[in-house]
C-alpha cells in the first residue's frame, strides 16, 4: 500500500521514464531476452529444438571459440591502454596552449569518429596493401623491407591494434580536456610553486582528479573494442590462419554463415557475460572514490 | 624568470611536434581517402603512390552523383540519423532526468538495466529484433529504420551522468516558482543540458550517418536505402574500384564534418562525465 | 425458383472471380548484377537495377494478373537477410543469391523444380548446373549461369609476355600443358624489369583468400587429391597426391620464384592487380574476367586494352586437366498456391529461355545452355572464340571441387583457407597444413551427419 502511494508521489519520475523505456523494451530488451532464450536451442532460422546447455558446452569445448576469446582479449588490452595512453597524453599536452591551438587538435583527433568504421577499414586495407600500399611505401623510403602487415600471424592483430590506436582516442581526448578544464587552475601553481615536477603533477594531481572520466573512457572503451566486428569482417575475415579471429565475429559467422543461430546467441551471452565481469573489475579498482 | 620563459617555450615545443606527429598519423588515412578520390582511375594501381595529386580530377564525384537514387539516398539518410537523433535527444534527456533526480521506487534498477544492456553485443539481437519490426509491420519503412536506433541505451546513460551533476537547488527553485514538473524539465533542465546534448546529439547523427548492417536488413526497395547501405550496393556492383569507393566514402563523409564543425562550438568544450560532483 | 437462384448465385460468383481474378504477386531477390536489358544504350552507365526491373516488368506484360516485385539484396547482408526472412515466413517465393543451406531442401522448405524441366531442358542444361541443386533424388536449382568469373577453371594468358619470351603460347592453348612444362616457361616469363637486380616480373601471382582457394585447389585435384572419399563420408585432402599438388604451388614462390612471396596476403583484387598491370603474364579466370578488362579499360581504370586468351589449368604428364564447375540459379521457396506456383516457373522459364538467358552474355557470363553458349559474341570473334574454348575445357574436364550440396564445405573454408595461409606464410609445411584441415574438416562433417 506504501508502496503504491510513493509510486503514486513519484509518479513524475515514470512519467519521465516511460517513453524510452517502451522504446527501449519492444527493440532492444525484448530481443535480448528472445538472445537469451535461443542461446538454449538448436535453432536454425526455421526449426528449434530445445538442448539446454548444450550450446554452451559446446562453446567450451571448441578450440576455435578459447581462440577467439584470447584474440579478443589481446585486442582489448591492446587497444585499451595505449588508446587511453594516447588521449592522456594529448590532454595533457594541449592544456598549456591558447584555445584555437587546442580546437584545432582537439578536431583533428576527432575527425576519425566522423567516418564510418567501414570506410576506415577500407582506407587502411589499402594503406596495408602489400603491393599498393602507403605503409610498404614508407618503409621503402626509410630502407626497410616490406612487409605484409595483414597477411603474417603474427603482424595481423598488431596491424590491427595498431590501426586502431593511430584513429582512435578523438572523443575520449574531448572529454579529458573538458574535466581537465574543470581542474581549479590554482592546484597546479601551488605545486609548482612548491618545486613538484611535470611528472609529479601528471601522477599526483593531474591523474587522481580525472580518475572519474577516466573510468568512464576506460569501461566504454572496453565494451566498443571488445566488440570489435567491422574492421575484423572488412580487413582480414578472422585471418590469417585464425589470428585476428574476435568472439563478435565468429558469433556472426556461426549466426549467419552456419545458420547457427542458438549456438551464436550462447557465445555473445558468454561474451556479455565477460564484459559485465571486466566492468565489475575496472569500477572495484578504480572506482573507488568515484561517484556514480 | 627568462630561464623560466625559455623552458617553457623548449616544453611547448615539444609537445607540439609531438602532437603534430600523432595528428598526421590520424589525418593521413583521411588525406589518403580524398586524395585517391580525386585521382584518375588509372592512378590507383600506381606504385609508388602519388602523394600530392598532380592532376585532380572530379570524374570520380561525377560517376557517382551520376547514378540513379544517390540523392533519395541522402535524404532518406538525413531523415533517418535527424529524427532519430531529436527524439533520442528528448527521450534520453527525460528518461535520464527521471533516473538521476526523481528517486522514485526502481529508478537503480533501471539504471543497472540501462548500463549492463551497453554490454550486450548485437549481432545475436539482429532476428529477434527483425521479427518484432516484421510484425509490427515496419519491413522497409522509415519507422523500421528510426525506432530500434533511439531504443540504444547509452543515451539514457550519459543524459543521467551529466544531470546527476545538476545542483538540486535548480529544480528546488524552480518548484518554489511554481514551475510544473513538466515546465521545469523543458524551461530549465532541458536548456542547461546543453553541453550533454551536443555530445549525445553529434553522437547519435553520426553513427546513425554511418549504420549500415540494419538499413540494409531492414529496407528491401533501393529507394528506401540510406546512404550507407547504397554505398555497400555500388562497392559490390563495382568491386575494386577504389577512386570510386574513396569518393562516395569521401561524399559521405562531407555532411558529417558540416555537421562537426557547425556544433564544435558545444561539442568540444564537451561535458565532463562521470566527474567530480 | 429457389435452385434457380441458387444458380444464378454461384455463376455471378464464377463470373465475378473471372472478371475479378485475384493478383499473383512474385516477390524475388537477385545479386545486383550488372546485366544490360537489350537496347540498352551503350553510353549510358549500367547498374544493377535494369536487367530485373526490364525483365519483371516484360513478364507482366505476358501476364497482365501477375504482379512481379524483385528486391536487390547484396552479398554482404544476404545471410543475414534470408535468415530473417525465413525467420518471419517473408521469404521471397525465390530468390537468385550466393547463399543457400541444404537442409532447408530437406526441411521441405523448397519446391523441387523436376516437374516443370521439359526434356529439352535435361538435355540443354549442362549436368553440373543440374547437380549444384541436388539433394535427396530431387533438383532445387533452376540453371542460370554456368561457371561465373571462371576461378580454377581456366587461365588467361598476356601474350605479348609470351612472345616476347620466344614461347608458343599457340600451343598451350591447343594442347595444354604439362606441370613441367608449366614450370619452365613460368620461368622464362619471370624477370627483372626496371634492371635494378630484383625480379619485379612474375609468371603469375597466388593467393589464399577468396575465390583463390579455387585456383590452388585446382592444382591438388590436378595432382590426383580429392576433398573427399566416394561417399563423402570422410574428408581426405592430406592425401600424398593432394599434398604434392600444395607443395608443387609452393613451390612456384619459394623454389622457383615465378610467383610473389606473400601470398598468404593476396586476394583475388591482389593477384588481377598483377596481371592487369602487367606484373604477371598468366592470370585467373575465364570470359569473366576478360570482360573486366575491357570494362575497366571503357572506365578508364586500365589505360590500354589488352586481349588475353584462355587456356587451361597445366596438367599432370599422363593425367587430364582439371577445371572447377559449378552452375548456380533460382531457387524457390515452398508455395501453397498450384497456381502461384506455376506462375513463378513460368517466369523462370522465361528468364532462362534461350532469348533471355543469352543477356548474360553483357556480364560475360556462360549461360546454364549449351546450345546458348555456341551463339555468344557472333560479332566478336575474339571473344566467341575464347569463349567456345572455355566452354569446351569446362564440358571436357569441368569437376565439382567442393562434394556435393549437401557437403558442408561453407564451414569449412576458413580452415581450408587457413591452412593455404600457413602454407604460403610457411608456419606449417603443407602436410601439417592440409593434415590439421582434414581433422577440423572431418570434425565438422561429424557434427553435421
Amino acid at each position: 500500500m506504501s508502496l503504491l502511494r510513493k509510486i503514486y508521489k513519484d509518479r513524475y519520475g515514470y512519467f519521465f521514464l516511460l517513453p524510452h523505456f517502451v522504446v527501449f523494451l519492444i527493440f532492444f530488451l525484448i530481443p535480448v531476452g528472445s538472445g537469451l532464450y535461443l542461446s538454449m536451442f538448436e535453432y536454425n532460422v526455421f526449426s528449434k529444438t530445445f538442448i539446454g546447455f548444450e550450446n554452451y558446452k559446446e562453446i567450451f569445448n571448441d578450440w576455435l571459440f578459447k581462440k577467439a576469446l584470447v584474440n579478443t582479449f589481446i585486442y582489448t588490452f591492446g587497444v585499451v591502454p595505449l588508446w587511453l595512453g594516447k588521449a592522456l597524453l594529448v590532454t595533457v599536452m594541449i592544456y598549456p596552449f591558447r584555445k584555437p591551438i587546442k580546437t584545432f587538435f582537439k578536431t583533428i583527433f576527432y575527425l576519425p569518429h566522423v567516418t564510418s568504421s567501414v570506410i576506415i577499414s577500407l582506407i587502411w586495407l589499402w594503406i596495408f596493401n602489400p603491393t599498393f600500399g602507403l605503409l610498404n611505401y614508407f618503409m621503402k623510403l626509410i630502407g626497410l623491407n616490406p612487409v605484409i602487415w595483414l597477411g603474417n600471424k603474427f603482424t595481423a592483430m598488431p596491424s590491427l591494434i595498431m590501426m586502431q590506436v593511430i584513429m582512435g582516442g578523438g572523443s575520449t581526448i574531448v572529454l579529458l580536456s573538458a574535466a581537465m578544464a574543470s581542474i581549479p587552475e590554482y592546484y597546479f601553481e601551488a605545486a609548482k610553486i612548491e618545486g613538484a615536477n611535470s611528472w609529479k603533477i601528471f601522477s599526483k594531481i593531474t591523474i587522481p582528479l580525472l580518475k572519474p572520466t577516466i573510468l568512464y573512457a576506460l569501461v566504454m572503451g572496453t565494451i566498443a573494442n571488445f566488440q570489435t566486428f567491422s574492421n575484423i569482417y572488412v580487413m582480414t575475415q578472422g585471418g590469417p590462419e585464425f589470428s585476428t579471429v574476435t568472439v563478435a565475429y565468429l558469433v556472426y559467422t556461426t549466426a549467419f554463415r552456419d545458420y547457427n543461430l542458438g549456438l551464436a546467441s550462447a557465445m555473445s551471452m558468454v561474451m556479455f557475460v565477460i564484459l559485465v565481469g571486466l566492468g565489475i573489475i575496472q569500477f572495484k579498482w578504480l572506482g573507488s572514490n568515484v561517484q556514480y | 624568470m627568462a630561464k623560466m620563459n625559455r623552458k617553457k617555450l623548449i616544453k611547448n615545443t615539444i609537445s607540439l611536434i609531438i602532437l603534430l606527429f600523432l595528428g598526421l598519423m590520424a589525418f593521413i588515412p583521411l588525406y589518403w581517402m580524398v586524395v585517391t578520390a580525386l585521382k584518375s582511375p588509372t592512378l590507383v594501381l600506381r606504385f609508388p603512390p602519388e602523394i600530392f595529386p598532380k592532376n585532380p580530377t572530379l570524374t570520380n564525384f561525377r560517376q557517382l552523383l551520376g547514378r540513379p537514387y544517390i540523392l533519395r539516398w541522402t535524404l532518406n539518410s538525413a531523415i533517418v540519423a535527424g529524427s532519430v537523433t531529436a527524439v533520442r535527444i528528448v527521450l534520453c534527456a527525460m528518461a535520464g532526468y527521471a533516473i538521476a533526480k526523481k528517486k522514485f521506487p526502481g529508478a537503480k534498477i533501471f539504471f543497472w538495466i540501462y548500463i549492463g544492456s551497453m554490454m550486450i553485443p548485437n549481432q545475436v539481437t539482429l532476428i529477434p529484433l527483425y521479427i518484432i519490426v516484421s510484425n509490427l509491420r515496419m519491413i522497409n519503412t522509415y519507422w523500421g529504420l528510426i525506432l530500434p536506433s533511439i531504443a540504444a541505451p547509452f543515451g539514457v546513460f550519459l543524459m543521467r551522468q551529466f544531470m546527476v551533476t545538476l545542483p538540486d537547488e535548480i529544480i528546488e527553485a524552480a518548484r518554489i516558482d511554481g514551475a510544473s514538473e513538466f515546465q521545469t524539465f523543458w524551461k530549465i533542465i532541458f536548456p542547461i543540458s546543453k553541453p550533454a546534448i551536443a555530445v549525445l546529439g553529434i553522437f547519435t547523427f553520426v553513427n546513425e550517418w554511418n549504420d549500415f548492417l540494419w538499413p540494409l536488413i531492414v529496407t528491401n526497395t533501393t529507394a528506401m536505402k540510406t546512404l550507407q547501405a547504397g554505398l555497400v550496393m555500388i562497392r559490390e556492383e563495382i568491386p575494386m574500384e577504389y577512386a570510386l569507393h574513396m569518393a562516395s566514402a569521401t561524399y559521405a563523409a562531407i555532411p558529417m564534418l558540416i555537421v562537426f564543425f557547425a556544433f564544435q562550438r558545444y561539442f568540444l568544450q564537451g561535458i565532463t562525465v562521470g566527474a567530480i560532483k | 425458383m429457389r435452385k434457380g437462384w441458387k444458380i444464378l448465385f454461384v455463376a455471378l460468383l464464377m463470373a465475378g472471380s473471372m472478371v475479378l481474378p485475384a493478383k499473383i504477386t512474385i516477390t524475388w531477390w537477385i545479386n545486383p548484377w550488372r546485366i544490360a536489358p537489350p537496347g540498352h544504350p551503350a553510353d549510358k552507365p549500367l547498374t544493377g537495377e535494369e536487367f530485373p526491373k526490364w525483365i519483371s516488368e516484360e513478364f507482366m506484360k505476358l501476364h497482365p494478373d501477375v504482379e512481379v516485385k524483385y528486391v536487390l539484396v547484396t552479398n554482404q547482408e544476404y545471410a543475414q537477410k534470408l535468415a530473417a526472412a525465413i525467420a518471419t515466413k517473408t521469404q521471397p517465393d525465390f530468390f537468385k543469391g550466393p547463399v543457400w543451406d541444404s537442409r532447408w531442401a530437406k526441411s521441405g522448405l523448397l519446391e523441387p523444380i523436376d516437374d516443370y524441366l521439359s526434356a529439352e531442358d535435361w538435355n540443354d542444361f549442362y549436368d553440373q548446373c543440374l547437380k549444384a541443386g541436388y539433394i535427396n533424388g530431387k533438383h532445387y536449382v533452376w540453371p542460370w549461369v554456368y561457371g561465373t568469373n571462371g576461378m580454377g577453371s581456366t587461365m588467361l594468358l598476356y601474350t605479348p609476355d609470351f612472345e616476347k619470351a620466344g614461347i608458343d603460347w599457340q600451343k598451350i592453348v591447343k594442347e595444354g600443358w604439362t606441370m613441367e612444362e608449366f614450370v619452365e616457361i613460368c620461368k622464362k616469363l619471370t624477370w627483372d624489369s626496371d634492371g635494378d637486380g630484383k625480379v619485379d616480373h612474375y609468371a603469375l601471382a597466388l593467393g589464399a583468400k577468396g575465390d583463390m582457394v579455387h585456383n590452388v585447389l585446382n592444382f591438388i585435384y590436378a595432382f590426383g587429391g580429392r576433398l573427399t572419399n566416394q561417399d563423402e563420408s570422410e574428408v581426405i585432402l592430406n592425401s600424398p597426391e593432394a599434398v604434392k599438388g600444395l607443395q608443387f604451388v609452393l613451390d612456384l614462390i619459394d623454389k622457383y620464384g615465378v610467383a610473389p612471396k606473400g601470398a598468404e596476403a593476396l586476394d583475388i583484387y591482389g593477384v588481377i592487380s598483377y596481371f592487369h598491370t602487367h606484373k604477371a603474364s598468366i592470370g585467373f579466370g575465364g570470359p569473366y574476367e576478360i570482360g573486366r578488362i575491357t570494362r575497366y579499360v571503357k572506365e578508364g581504370r586500365i589505360s590500354e586494352a589488352f586481349y588475353p586468351v584462355i587456356a587451361p589449368f597445366p596438367h599432370v604428364a599422363g593425367k587430364d586437366p582439371v577445371a572447377y564447375a559449378r552452375g548456380s540459379g533460382f531457387i524457390v521457396f515452398k508455395q501453397n498456391d498450384p497456381k502461384k506456383r506455376d506462375m513463378i516457373f513460368e517466369f523462370l522459364k522465361f528468364m532462362t529461355n534461350k532469348e533471355n538467358i543469352a543477356l548474360l552474355e553483357t556480364l560475360q557470363y556462360l549461360t546454364a545452355r549449351k546450345s546458348v553458349n555456341e551463339t555468344l559474341y557472333q560479332n566478336d570473334p575474339y571473344m566467341n572464340e575464347q569463349v567456345k574454348r572455355y566452354a569446351h575445357i569446362m564440358e571436357k574436364y569441368g569437376l565439382e571441387f567442393f562434394g556435393s550440396e549437401e557437403f558442408p564445405w561453407s564451414q569449412m573454408n576458413a580452415h581450408f583457407v587457413a591452412a593455404l595461409e600457413a602454407t604460403f606464410a610457411k608456419t606449417k609445411t603443407p602436410q601439417k597444413a592440409l593434415d590439421d584441415f582434414v581433422i577440423e574438416a572431418n570434425k565438422i562433417l561429424k557434427k553435421v551427419k
